[in-house]
């Protein structure tokens, strides 16, 4: 029996780093993410397709997105397996509950482990977040009322992978993998976690198409094999519509603007897609680092968001903290009275710009 | 540091020429065009070289460039010098100005390249001095320029600025005050103020987050209310799922009820039509012969019925009739008049008898004849008339007239005993009276007793005529005769008085008998009619008696009357036949009830209606399929009603994503600008704190190097300095008056002096590493008359003994002053060549 298993895809979430027009392609993305995951299904004559939660976004979902949903499950020939996570959590005024889905969709609506029978002898257990936070364990205790061989289809998070997680992940319906085996589940198609993890006894898939920049891992979609044994043979495809870069400029030496516009523009030509290019090095003190007017560069991009990374002018403040004028003095005191690294960088020079009669006040 | 040597290897016009300094002072003097300008610019860049970086240079690196570069040899442009550090190092420091390659600095005692303590780009020997390219220049180095600039009238503030500039940036970039101005005017611009009529960037950055604020809170509260909204709908659309699940249980329910009426139907047909093939005769209902039964049957019941008679037959009556007196005429009793005639004369007798034969005092009393009479007559009349009423009450009319009778007589004897006793009383009266008149007169009374019985006697007798009666004998003889008349006409009036009624009972007796007669008839007739009925309707029993043929012909109706029964109810059964039929047949009936148990069967299934269920009437079944109509109806007008908004608000749902976003880089702008708030704030403290700890230093070291040197420059007018450290003003005290003047306002020399002065107080001061500066003078005296030069010129010696000083001029003025004043090896005049070419000739003057 082989399945195609997805989460994670979140449908309708926001992309603060990005224009409007941006984050409406972004979002346009993901519906043809799923788009080609449900041809995928098709071309690999799957048995059933599993998505473990997250699916969209509870308080952000639109109308047009709830209706995408239901005629693009409709129109698939294979059942369909939808277990609601934390962000698309099942309640009675749910798109999962509102919606006449069509007869091969089936919702896992309870917040403990209920049975589907897939063949004799084969059931899939799922389950639903029923609210966005503390959703108690589904694994821990369970033990299957039935005999055969126990799948498993949940939005649930492996305590020992959470360090593992980007920031800020936290354990919605948390379990530890040996709960997986003491309840005798051969295998579990889980979601939650963006990183991608394939286990003996467990699989997180990982987000389809990007969300964040600096995505690491093999996401996508997992077709899984369920052999004779019990086992489970993944196969790993990558579905994501969104090019997505995550660079770093280097700006050494720039002796002026143009330079930095050169970098950027020379790393960013040959791509595609969004692109987050950081620009780091140590520029000489009369550069001027103007965002806004680099962010042009990106005009053939979807989306190009810029930031500073380890930008340096080069100054040389311990020489200039040694005069005796009030350019050292106010170098001298920014050093004493300011903290924050970043802050003082800022004042520092803002201040010398200030006294070179600069007009770029603004630091970047 | 000390400068000892410069070489020009190609710098300008030189090629390879070497300029060698004292350590002291050092006047190069030349005409123009001498290339003192050249020396000048060759020994600041012999030890400053030029910045090294990619692309074009600052405007003044160009302009230098230009001036300096060889115009026939342009790439190369090198330029070296020897420096002695106070250190006790002695430095060859090369720089190659056009490639910037070729630059180092050699500790000539040791060999050593020592480029790297003061490498920026190239090596820069003013680092030793704790300075750089810029400031060396702004300091170090003294041109005409900024020496005319003070000394002139119009920009006589230049001198505090310089100071300013000094203090700042050594002189290299802004003042203070000026790049906190630029601060303030930056704020402005891109923040701008933060009140709600300002239109600048944080305004417009706080307008557009509470903007987005608003927005986004409006759009979640959209997306809830959508939610919620879809909620209702699903609701909505259950209850009508609901109700139409109840009507179908309805429908289900009708459609049985309806089946098993069509197979009720379909059985009645055949049963009826099992029973009646053909249409069954109508019998009617009435008849002569049944009309005739019913009428013999009627009439025998209302005969009369003839009543027994009894009594005196009407001819005994007649007779009795006949036999009668007729009325008596005279007094049927005593007249009044008589017996009160009477009574009188029994008065008179007994007042005659009380008065007695012979006088007596005693007289006989009357009243025990009163008291004697019986008191019991009128209640026993009363009683006997009770008896009577009892008696006709209970229907003995004889003994009520008898006692009846009896009573009328004892009423009689009662009222004569009445009677009798109010004369007794009279009586008694009278007697009274006699006696009393006896009593007067035995005489007088006998005479008037005997006379009043004369006179009653011949009113008695008068009162008997008067009656008819005659009147023989006595009175008392003929009242006695008309009593007895009296009592003999009264038998006789008796008797007479039963004419009337004997007459009525006659009647009575023959209207009696007349009724018998007809009601015999009548029965007699009844009878025949009854005969008549039993022999029309064949009754067997002709000769039988009245009653057994009214049994007979009662039996005969209640035939008849079933046989009607049984035609009604078969002629009603046809037509029910006949209304279950209609236009179609039996098989029809049962196909119907057929198709109609097929479809409430599927209905049953389709909706789970039991089989056994409540049992519901069929018209209950109708109300509630009414109601359950008008229920599916309404909720799904509500359902529709509802999802029509859904779709209104669907159509108008805000994205919140998009207002996420916009919140987000919103609240991104106002940090931005917040945060650039913020920077230049802190920028602008930290600045303007540390221009007032600097002046605050500063101000009295300026006032010290200027005070030290100011009586020699100013001839002794000015004897003291001051130095306002808000500003780094000067202000000098005058030895004449002993008031303290504005430095910018003293004269042009003067100012041009103390520039001087602040110039060497500042590059010292601005020097951080121990080391001393040397000064660059260039074309600094030419704005002073000859007495000032001189005295500037000896106040410059003098501090060349504690920095070496460098003056070039084309003054002739200071060309022989140096000659005089300056001695080798502490101190040395270069006098340079004209322009012609002329080898350079170094000349000491001592």
């Amino acid at each position: 029996m082989r399945f195609l298993h997805f989460a994670d895809l979140h449908l309708d979430a926001p992309f603060a780093w990005a224009r409007p027009e941006t984050a409406r392609l972004r979002r346009r993305n993901r519906r043809e993410t799923l788009t080609r995951i449900l041809q995928l299904a098709d071309e690999e004559q799957v048995d059933a397709v599993l998505c473990a939660g997250d699916l969209f976004e509870h308080e952000r979902f639109t109308p047009d997105t709830v209706a995408f949903l239901r005629e693009s499950f409709a129109r698939i020939d294979r059942p369909i397996y939808l277990a609601p996570g934390n962000h698309d959590w099942y309640s009675a005024r749910s798109p999962y509950a509102l919606v006449e889905w069509s007869p091969n969709v089936h919702l896992f609506t309870e917040a403990r482990l209920t049975p589907l029978t897939l063949a004799d002898g084969l059931t899939l257990w799922g389950a639903a977040h029923r609210a966005p936070a503390n959703t108690d364990p589904f694994f821990a205790g369970f033990a299957p009322d039935r005999g055969g061989t126990h799948l498993a289809l949940a939005h649930a998070s492996e305590r020992g992978l959470l360090g593992w997680q980007e920031e800020g992940k936290q354990p919605h319906a948390p379990f530890d993998a040996a709960e997986l085996e003491a309840a005798g589940i051969a295998h579990a198609f889980l979601g939650h976690y963006h990183v991608p993890r394939d286990e003996a006894r467990y699989t997180y898939p990982g987000n389809p198409d990007p969300l964040e920049f600096g995505e690491r891992g093999e996401r996508g979609v997992v077709l899984a094999t369920l052999e004779d044994d019990g086992s489970i043979r993944h196969e790993r495809r990558s579905v994501a519509v969104s090019e997505v870069h995550d660079i770093e400029v280097p700006i050494d030496g720039a002796a002026h603007s143009d330079d930095i516009a050169i970098a950027l523009a020379t790393a960013i030509g040959p791509l595609h897609g969004c692109v987050r290019a950081t620009l780091s090095g140590e520029v000489a003190p009369v550069v001027q680092v103007d965002l806004r007017e680099l962010a042009v560069l990106g005009g053939h991009l979807d989306g190009l968001s810029l930031r500073i990374g380890r930008l340096a002018v080069s100054y040389d403040l311990d020489e200039i903290a040694g005069e005796t004028t009030i350019r050292g003095q106010f170098a001298r005191d920014a050093a004493l009275e300011i903290e924050d690294a970043e802050l003082r960088r800022r004042v520092v020079l803002t201040g010398l710009r200030a006294l070179e009669g600069r007009d770029d006040l603004e630091v970047a | 540091m000390r400068i000892e040597r410069v070489i020009a290897r190609a710098f300008g016009p030189f090629r390879g020429e070497t300029l060698d300094l004292a350590p002291g002072m050092t006047v190069v003097a030349g005409p123009n065009e001498a290339g003192k300008t050249s020396w000048h610019a060759a020994t600041r860049m012999a030890l400053t070289g030029v910045r090294r970086g990619k692309g074009r240079g600052t405007k003044i690196e160009e302009a230098i460039e230009a001036r300096h570069r060889p115009w026939d040899l342009p790439e190369q442009w090198e330029v070296e010098a020897r420096i002695a550090l106070d250190d006790g190092r002695t430095i060859d420091i090369s720089q190659d100005l056009a490639g910037k390659v070729a630059c180092r600095a050699i500790d000539v005692a040791l060999g050593r390249d020592v480029s790297d303590e003061i490498l920026d780009g190239t090596p820069d020997a003013s680092r030793w001095l704790g300075l750089d390219r810029d400031s060396f220049a702004a300091t170090v180095c003294v041109g005409q320029a900024q020496i005319m600039a003070v000394a002139s009238d119009e920009s006589a503030e230049l001198l505090q600025q310089h100071m300013q500039r000094a203090a700042a940036t050594r002189g290299t970039d802004a003042t203070a005050a000026e790049a906190l101005r630029h601060l303030s005017d930056f704020r402005r611009s891109a923040v701008g103020a933060d009140i709600a009529t300002a239109r600048g960037p944080l305004r417009a950055a706080k307008v557009r987050l509470a903007d987005a604020e608003a927005a986004l809170a409006e759009a979640r509260r959209q997306h809830a209310a959508y939610l919620e909204h879809g909620e209702q709908v699903e609701v909505a659309e259950r209850r009508v799922v609901e109700a139409r699940r109840r009507l179908a249980l309805v429908d289900a329910a009708i459609a049985r009820h309806d089946a098993e009426e069509a197979a009720a139907r379909a059985a009645r047909g055949a049963e009826l039509a099992a029973r009646h093939p053909v249409r069954p005769p109508a019998l009617t209902a009435r008849d002569e012969q049944a009309d005739a039964v019913a009428t013999a049957i009627d009439a025998w019941q209302r005969r009369p019925q003839p009543v027994a008679l009894v009594g005196a037959t009407s001819s005994q009556l007649e007779r009795d009739l006949a036999a009668l007196p007729g009325s008596p005429e005279g007094d049927l009793r005593p007249h009044p008049s008589v017996t009160d005639a009477l009574r009188a004369l029994d008065l008179a007798d007994e007042a005659l008898r009380l008065v007695g034969e012979e006088p007596d005092a005693t007289h006989p009393s009357v009243a025990p004849h009163a008291t004697s009479l019986p008191a019991a007559g009128p209640l026993a009349a009363a009683l006997l008339v009770i008896g009577a009423i009892a008696a006709l009450v209970v229907g003995a009319p004889l003994v009520a007239g008898a006692l009846l009778v009896s009573a009328l007589a004892v009423g009689a004897w009662t009222w004569f005993a009445d009677v009798e006793r109010r004369g007794a009383a009279a009586r008694a009266s009278a007697a009274a009276a006699v006696a009393t008149q006896l009593a007067a007169g035995w005489d007088d009374r006998r005479a008037a007793a005997t006379a009043r019985v004369a006179e009653a006697e011949g009113a008695l007798r008068d009162a008997l005529a008067a009656r008819g009666s005659a009147v023989d004998g006595t009175a008392r003889q003929a009242f006695a005769s008309y009593e007895a008349a009296c009592a003999a006409r009264a038998e006789q009036g008796t008797a007479a008085a039963r004419r009337d009624s004997l007459a009525q009972a006659l009647d009575a007796r023959l209207v009696a008998e007349r009724s018998g007669e007809d009601a015999e008839r009548a029965s007699a007739d009844a009878e025949s009619a009854l005969r008549e009925a039993a022999a029309s309707i064949g009754l067997e029993e002709q000769a039988a008696d009245p009653e057994t043929l009214i049994a007979g012909l009662r039996a005969w109706q209640h035939r008849r009357s079933d046989e009607l029964r049984a035609n009604e109810t078969a002629i009603a059964e046809w037509q029910e036949l006949s209304a279950l039929l209609g236009s179609g047949t039996l098989a029809d009936l049962a196909a119907d009830a057929t198709r109609r148990r097929g479809l409430a069967d599927r209905l049953a299934a389709e909706v789970g209606l039991p089989r056994d269920g409540d049992e519901i009437a069929a018209g209950q079944l109708e109300a509630l399929r009414a109601t359950l109509r008008e229920e599916v109806e309404q909720a799904k007008e509500a359902a529709d009603s509802l999802t029509g908004g859904l779709g209104y608000r669907e159509r108008s749902l805000p994205d919140v994503a998009e207002a996420e976003e916009e919140l987000t880089a919103s609240t991104a702008e106002l940090t931005r600008v917040e945060s650039l708030a913020a920077t230049l704030d802190l920028t602008a403290r930290l600045l303007h704190a540390a221009e007032e700890r600097v002046h605050r230093n500063l101000a009295p070291i300026l006032a010290e190097a200027i005070g030290r040197w100011l009586p020699a420059v100013s001839k002794g007018a000015y004897v003291e300095a001051s130095v306002d450290p808000a500003d780094l003003s000067i202000r000098v005290k005058e030895e004449r008056t002993g008031q303290w003047r504005d430095a910018k306002l003293l004269s042009e020399g003067t100012r041009e002096q103390i520039y001087l002065l602040l110039r060497v107080a500042m590059a010292q001061h601005l020097v951080t590493t121990g080391e001393t500066a040397p000064l660059l003078l260039d074309e600094v005296t030419a704005q002073s008359d000859s007495d000032r030069k001189l005295e500037f010129l000896s106040v410059l010696h003098e501090l060349s003994a504690e920095r070496q000083v460098i003056l070039f001029s084309h003054d002739s003025d200071v060309a022989e002053w140096a000659a005089r004043s300056l001695h080798e090896p502490q101190d040395r005049l270069v006098r340079l060549a004209t322009p012609a070419g002329a080898p350079l000739a170094e000349v000491a003057v001592r």
